[in-house]
């Protein structure tokens, strides 16, 4: 019989209920009492990244279109009798999901029926229904949303950054796939997708808001069907440590070119979770307002306030970039690359360390305050089996000298490229 | 929870609640104008600046660091419009101090922001030159950047014919021409009748009152607020749709269908918005999307302040027209009367969620009294709901019959 464990914020005394039930599923929940919303996240480990993959009872991997994760999550949501969003029409809830590069994730949020849109949320998850008429009109549909994305110069600069860094990684592939690549969709694939990475084992039931823990293990208990770990793994190829190119360019319709300045980081899987935290206060000092580098460049009118900072990290990846608008996005970048080399020596400043931890400990405390905020961070700690409080036990004890080891030992400029994307008319920059 | 309502000395009405639940104090101060009275691009750099500097922290980087130290205090300004008029909002949302043991000295955050907008830095009695050009360009290239979001841009481009000859169809920040016209002195001058000749409003959320008297205090350092009207401003009628093309160079084309009726019929209305594309189970996304497969998103919206219906699609180019056809196909049902209970609960449903969640944070709160105060209607969530679940089906369908189609707005891909 499986332990209840309450795992206390000894920071900020917030708590979380986590049980994992027979099956392998992980269910974490935080009760917040007085708040008028719940929300609710049922998530497996299964993204546009697990491209290739077996199970226990297959003789060999198996490599699937691009896409497919997206296209499943799409297609999950209808039903041989009814589909999921007409049942939650009549509990009120309003409901998403989305697929991300190593997840996909199905949530609801609402004021009432919690209960009745959980038991919805974990039947229509695991009651997938294909067939060839389906599978069909979905083409149609998700090839406009390809399109919708492809017209975002914000997600091609990001995507052509991912693929000056990667060579072979598959976090480079767009996560909805192309036109091209979900024509090859077919329900048998769907299946076996569906079989191989939504299996209890494999998933994480999070929840946050006005709602009793006791309760959701009951739903969780009753509703997850009993299935035998079928020990999925992907095969992911061997990365190379180098980049691809240290530059691209794309034309799109842009007000004045965007760029990304991406570094592609060597991080053990093991101690991922406190370098993303390191990450960010190392980062957010980088682009901070106070920062001389955000001055310097500022005044030579090479930046606006859009200068800015983000990273995403997974399985096998880890990249901290630099986002912005600039006339000569390689001024900045070189800019950019210089800073770094002489904090690379010097070390940051400790007053702006200080302040960066503080700001970042404002953010967690507002976080922990807003139901959605909650329910994300719990859904995101139960899928990469982290503490839920993983972030406030490194940035409470963060000091200055983690940001410059970081900085000295996984940030080689050598690895950094620079992807822009600019207007036709932006022509020769300068 | 508790709401608190009260009139200051100057006329500036402060609208508080206080939850102790949160963990979160916001102050927002709105000031209010008539668009046509407004010169929106030296107003648009005015506000930023305002938000980026103080007397007290005369550089951007200052009164950044000051911001930090307060575990991340957030200064903020934004401009908006509703009707016809123009607000503009400088607000701050910070850690309560029950929060924050170590804090030195009380109510830095409200000094803060009142001192913003009543103690500026100003050098030789104008915007400092070096900040005010870091604005001044911020604002330039958000213009330019009007094309990146490529839905967003769609709304833009449109309004300006969809609010034909009214003061709504101004272009908030200004175009490119005013904003480069705009200097230090002239920013500030305007930025000062401005403020003194608006409608001023205080909204507050937090975890207590502790900081009631200090807003009071800090308010009388405020201009004397002025009464205007024109937050609700129905949308003239067109006497036959007008339709405007543009090229663009994308993948996907996206078109924009707007409706006006005549008067307003804000709760009828909404819920028609809804049922026809609202929710997941709306007739826009079942049939344009699901059934016939011709889009990932079929929108609909009610602008209330203008009395404006919009539906917004993005759709392969060689579909447009038949999407548009589906579009009205689908509002033709609900003028016939063709509305499910299922669809009719769905969308009551939505509201429900939406207005039960009113409360769940000091934005949502902040948001639903100012949203109060500009409908000029006072009421709680709950007394909203009542008013939406008296609309019946044959209300639906009878203002589904009073729409009169009046743009359509379309960005054709090269």
């Amino acid at each position: 019989m499986a332990e209840l464990k309450l795992i206390e914020n000894k920071y900020t005394g917030d708590k979380t209920y986590y049980y994992k039930l027979d099956v392998g599923t992980d269910v974490l929940i935080a009760e917040m009492p007085g708040f008028s919303s719940s929300i609710a996240y049922f998530g497996t480990r299964y993204g546009s990244v697990n491209n290739k993959f077996k199970t226990i009872s297959d003789d060999d991997f198996i490599e699937v279109p691009e896409g497919i994760a997206h296209y499943l999550e799409h297609k999950l949501f209808e039903n041989e009798d009814c589909g999921a969003f007409e049942r939650y029409a009549k509990t009120g809830a309003s409901a998403n999901a989305y697929t991300s590069f190593d997840r996909t994730c199905y949530y609801y949020k609402c004021t009432d029926n919690f209960y009745d849109s959980l038991e919805i949320l974990l039947d229509f998850v695991q009651k997938p229904y294909f067939t060839d008429e389906t599978v069909a009109k979905e083409q149609g549909i998700i090839g406009q949303e390809i399109k919708m994305t492809n017209d975002d110069p914000e997600w091609r600069v990001f995507f052509d950054l991912l693929r000056n860094i990667f060579y072979k990684s598959p976090v480079k592939i767009d996560i909805a796939g192309t036109v091209e690549s979900i024509a090859k969709i077919n329900k048998e694939l769907l299946y076996k997708c569906y079989n191989s990475f939504y299996n209890p084992g494999n998933m994480v039931l999070a929840c946050a808001g006005n709602i009793d823990h006791e309760k959701v293990i009951s739903y969780a208990e009753k509703y997850i069907r009993n299935e035998k770990d079928n020990k999925v793994i992907s095969e992911f190829p061997v990365e190379p440590k180098e980049i691809v190119r240290k530059r691209s360019e794309s034309i799109m319709e842009v007000g004045i070119p965007i760029f990304n300045i991406g570094f592609k980081c060597d991080i053990d899987e093991k101690t991922r979770a406190r370098y993303e935290v390191i990450a960010d206060i190392a980062f957010q000092l980088l682009t901070d307002k106070s920062f001389e580098l955000y001055k310097d460049l500022a005044e030579k009118d090479l930046i606006n306030s859009n200068f800015s900072y983000e990273f995403f990290s997974g399985h096998g990846y880890f990249v901290p970039l630099i986002s912005g608008e600039s006339i000569d996005p390689d001024a900045v970048n070189e800019a950019v690359i210089a800073e770094i080399k002489k904090i690379q020596d010097t070390g940051v400043d400790e007053n702006l360390f200080e302040e960066i931890k503080r700001c970042a400990i404002g953010s967690l405390i507002k976080d922990s305050n807003i139901v959605d905020s909650v329910a994300s961070k719990l859904i995101l700690a139960g899928l990469d089996k982290r503490d839920p409080y993983y972030e406030s036990n490194y940035l409470y004890e963060l000091k200055a000298e983690d940001i410059n080891k970081f900085l000295r030992e996984k940030i080689d400029c050598e690895k950094s490229s620079l992807s822009i994307v600019k207007n036709k008319r932006n022509g020769d920059l300068a | 929870m508790k709401y608190k309502e009260k009139i200051f000395k100057n006329n500036i009405k402060y609208h508080e609640v206080t939850d102790e639940k949160f963990k979160t104090n916001l102050c927002d101060i709105y000031f209010t104008r008539k668009i046509n009275e407004v010169k929106t691009s030296d107003i648009a750099i005015a506000s930023d600046y305002i938000s980026s500097c103080t007397e007290k922290y005369n550089s951007i980087s200052a009164l950044n660091s000051k911001l930090n130290m307060l575990y991340g205090a957030n200064l903020y300004s934004s401009i908006s419009k509703r009707g016809d008029v123009f607000l503009m909002n400088i607000g701050i949302s910070f850690i309560d101090e029950k929060f924050i043991p170590e804090k030195s000295q009380k109510n830095e955050e409200l000094n803060i922001l009142f001192d913003s907008i009543t103690k500026p830095f100003l050098v030789d009695g104008e915007f400092d030159k070096n900040i005010f050009e870091l604005k001044k360009k911020d604002l330039l290239d958000d213009i330019k950047a009007d094309i990146n979001d490529k839905r967003r841009y769609l709304f833009l481009k449109s309004s300006k014919y969809i609010y034909k000859d009214e003061p709504a169809s101004l272009p908030l920040y200004g175009n490119e021409e005013d904003a480069k016209a705009v200097n230090p002195k002239s920013a500030y001058e305007i930025f000062c009748d401005f403020i003194n000749n608006s409608e001023i409003n205080i909204f507050y959320s937090g975890v207590n009152d502790k900081n009631s008297e200090v807003i009071e205090e800090l308010a009388k350092n405020l201009p004397e607020s002025k009464k205007i009207d024109g937050y609700i401003s129905p949308s003239g009628l067109k006497s036959e749709l007008l339709t405007k093309k543009e090229t663009i160079h994308t993948n996907q084309s996206k078109f924009l269908l707007s409706y006006k009726i005549n008067g307003i019929d804000r709760y009828t209305m909404s819920l028609l918005a809804i049922i026809l594309g609202g929710t997941p189970t709306s007739k826009l996304f079942l049939n344009v999307r699901e059934k016939q497969s011709l889009c990932y998103y079929c929108a609909c919206s009610y602008v209330y302040s203008k009395s404006t219906l919009i539906i917004d699609c993005g759709v392969e180019k060689e579909n447009i027209e038949k999407a548009k056809k589906a579009i009205e196909e689908q509002v033709d049902e609900i003028i016939n009367g063709n509305i499910s209970d299922t669809e009719m609960f769905s969308a009551m449903q939505s509201i429900v969620n939406s207005a039960k969640a009113i409360g769940d944070t000091v934005r949502s709160y902040n948001s639903w009294i100012s949203s109060c105060e500009f409908n000029n209607e006072i009421i709680t969530p709950e007394e909203m709901l009542e008013k939406y679940q008296a609309v019946t089906k044959e209300q639906i369908s009878k203002v589904a019959n009073d729409l009169v189609p009046d743009t359509f707005y379309v960005l054709e891909s090269e």
